[in-house]
């Protein structure tokens, strides 16, 4: 876990190609265990993370993840159990929210309803004293770069959500902070709101430059607007990453199967070795599969128990041969029973089972080109490409094939 | 009707039903409105409309007759020079209930507000509505053997304080005694005006307070830009009941001081008793009375039109 944690700072650095790259916000064993009446609950679990200047990190998990919590201590409206918040160098702890550089939209807006969209924008700058001209003036330029002017004399209660969103960007944006922080903004919009809202924060950031971190539950919105994403879980980190990264190379089985839509398609297997030479097999009751040498090497360089050992292939990874026009080695086909067809434009997705007779978990998702000639009922011959399938050991969920 | 009421067997028992049943569907709002438009009349129409009709008696003979006159007893009332005095107390009285019941309700309130487990939150509350279940006529009484000149608790406080030598008569004095009968209203008042505040204050959503922190405001300034604009509605309400109540009120001061020293507590109310049922003047007594209900109305009808009208168009 902590080694694909490390090894993605420099993924970062790659990406971006930059090295000297200051960091902004440092999370360091940041942990939270609220108490119940039950006994104490474990929020946030020793999280620690770098996050550089101007980056945009989403954290996104499941509900109850810790990801809200992780926000909140960093705006401090929550304080931190155990561990270290450093803010632009300076260690934030115990400080109130107002003597900390942050700035947080939140989900239901939280416009002040009795106040006009002018007055909510200059409210931040109003309590700091700030003279009544320069407020003007930073209105006027806020509420231009968001596209909200002409509402500026009318209250929240008159104001579409979206509209409302803006407002509360603006009203983030006007204080200049050292970091940004969104709790899940867009949840309470309408779908196609969402979507265009979501390209409006992106340019939003671009023009800005300001770090931000940003939570949500929508893996779409955070593949689409971060430059990394930090994927939690039970209050812990599991991996952050730039989102082609989690996808590609996700570093634990919940990662893998948290990021991509279908989700990735699971099989308890065994390793069984290739005589000729070096070579893996991985069999299953659906398949028996040749795994590509460099994955084969990382197995076998395991020194754990390869009794549980879970196969890891997303839907999109699978071809149906029938229709493709390269053929494929056999150790890379299998053949399955196709039980439904939906077609979803571009492409199909097959629900595939072992057989007619196959219970609903065995069952499985793949994502095959829209002119596939498969119907429900047929058996078809499926090839997947092996080098982006991966190994993971059941037990501690570790992706053995990084 | 249409043919679907016409089900009853045609027996002659069978058409009263269904005439009665057509007569209810043709006038279904007056059959639902009837019951409570019957006790409206009886409990508050007719009083008033006796009360108007008996302002306009001249009372004699110690009430045994009365004659028509309609205007008599309002110019008595206008030019008695004591009937100026007990308003000029009602306002005094009604407006110092009314200030001292709304800051400590708000006090109290937000007190409340901040006590974290529920449990204990609900006991205080239950505890401080208890003390608006106790009688009026008991509050004043309490009230005046606590300020009493030679045996009262508050003299005998005082005076283990070091703050106080002798015995100080405070309902003999016309300032204080003034002072002792608003506090004993506002004590019975406060639940009333907290109850109504925290629902004001718990209605407050916890992301608007969260987003004042993070804008950076300070405990005061929270206060001032969220939690005020949040409580106008609610502290509208409870201080137009408050007042109306307190603007009325008979029970608390005529229990205390009975309107002495030499009228200085006397209320409108204590007024309209010593002369309706002391001097069994009605007519008079009434006319003081439609005075006294139509301040009331009259402030009502401004407050709810003018300013919660207000309110409702922010809020909305």
């Amino acid at each position: 876990m902590s080694d694909s944690v490390q090894g993605d700072d420099s993924r970062l650095d790659e990406r971006t190609g930059d090295q000297t790259r200051e960091v902004s916000l440092e999370l360091d064993g940041l942990t939270k265990v609220f108490q119940d009446d039950e006994g104490d609950v474990v929020a946030v679990d020793d999280v620690s993370m770098d996050i550089y200047d101007g980056e945009f990190v989403v954290l996104v998990g499941p509900s109850g993840c810790g990801k809200t919590t992780t926000l909140r201590m960093i705006a401090g409206l929550e304080d931190p159990t155990d561990g270290r918040i450093v803010l632009g160098g300076r260690d934030v702890a115990g400080l109130e929210p107002r003597e900390r550089d942050v700035a947080m939209v939140f989900q239901n807006y939280a416009l002040y309803p009795h106040k006009t969209v002018a007055e909510n924008l200059e409210f931040p700058l109003q309590i700091r004293h700030y003279p009544s001209d320069e407020r003007k003036s930073q209105v006027e330029s806020v509420s231009e770069l968001l596209g909200i002017s002409d509402l500026l004399d009318r209250r929240p209660g008159d104001l579409s959500g979206g509209q409302q969103q803006r407002v509360a960007l603006g009203r983030a944006i006007i204080r200049d902070p050292e970091v940004f922080l969104f709790d899940e903004p867009l949840s309470n919009l309408d779908a196609k709101l969402r979507i265009e809202m979501r390209t409006e924060l992106n340019k939003l950031h671009d023009r800005v430059g300001k770090t931000s971190v940003y939570v949500t539950h929508d893996q779409e919105e955070a593949m689409t607007l971060s430059d990394r994403v930090a994927v939690m879980n039970d209050g812990e980190l599991q991996q952050i990453a730039p989102p082609q990264t989690v996808y590609d190379r996700p570093a634990n089985l919940f990662v893998a199967s948290f990021i991509g839509e279908p989700p990735m398609n699971f099989f308890d297997v065994e390793l069984s070795p290739v005589q000729s030479d070096a070579g893996l097999r991985i069999v299953s009751d659906v398949f028996d599969l040749l795994l590509p040498e460099a994955m084969a090497r990382k197995l076998d360089s395991w020194d754990g128990s390869t009794d549980n050992l879970v196969f890891g292939v997303r839907p999109e990874d699978v071809t149906d041969t029938t229709v493709a026009d390269e053929t494929f080695p056999p150790e890379t086909t299998f053949d399955a029973y196709v039980a439904v067809v939906e077609p979803i434009g571009a492409d199909k997705d097959l629900t595939l089972a072992p057989d007619a007779d196959a219970p609903e978990e065995r069952e499985f998702t793949v994502r095959v080109d829209a002119d596939t000639e498969a119907r429900e009922g047929d058996v078809i011959t499926l090839a997947v490409d092996m080098a982006k399938t991966h190994v993971f050991d059941d037990e501690t969920g570790t992706n053995l094939t990084l | 009707m249409s043919e679907a009421y016409r089900r009853v067997p045609e027996t002659r028992y069978g058409r009263l039903k269904r005439l009665i049943s057509e007569f209810a569907n043709d006038h279904i709002r007056l059959v639902l409105l009837g019951p409570a438009l019957v006790s409206l009349v009886v409990i508050f129409i007719y009083p008033v409309a006796f009360l108007v009709w008996s302002s306009m008696q001249r009372t004699l003979a110690f009430g045994a007759t009365a004659e028509f006159a309609p205007t008599a007893n309002y110019e008595a009332m206008l030019s008695d020079p004591t009937f100026w005095n007990a308003a000029e107390k009602t306002l005094t009285y009604s407006f110092g209930s009314f200030v001292v019941t709304m800051l400590s309700g708000l006090i109290i309130a937000l007190a409340l507000n901040n006590v974290v487990r529920k449990r204990l939150r609900d006991t205080y509350t239950t505890l401080i509505l208890l003390s608006w279940a106790v009688p009026l006529s008991i509050v004043g009484v309490t009230w005046r053997w606590m300020f009493n000149g030679q045996l009262g608790v508050v003299n005998k406080l005082l005076r283990d304080l070091g703050l106080l030598s002798g015995n100080f008569s405070w309902l003999a004095n016309p300032e204080t005694a003034m002072a002792v009968v608003i506090m004993a209203d506002a004590w019975s008042r406060i639940p009333f005006a907290t109850i109504i505040i925290l629902a004001g204050l718990q209605s407050i959503p916890q992301e608007t307070y969260d987003a004042a922190k993070v804008d950076g405001a300070t405990t005061f300034q929270t206060f001032r830009h969220v939690t005020l604009p949040y409580l106008r509605p609610s502290f509208f309400v409870a201080g137009l009941i408050t007042w109306m109540f307190a603007f009325r009120a008979f029970a608390i001061p005529f229990s205390t001081t009975g309107g002495g020293p030499a009228g200085a507590t006397e209320v409108l109310a204590i007024y309209i008793h010593r002369f309706g049922i002391e001097l069994f003047d009605y007519g008079f007594a009434s006319a003081v009375s439609m005075f006294l209900v139509g301040v009331t109305l009259i402030v009502a009808g401004i407050y709810v039109n003018v300013i919660l009208e207000q309110l409702s168009e922010i809020e909305a």
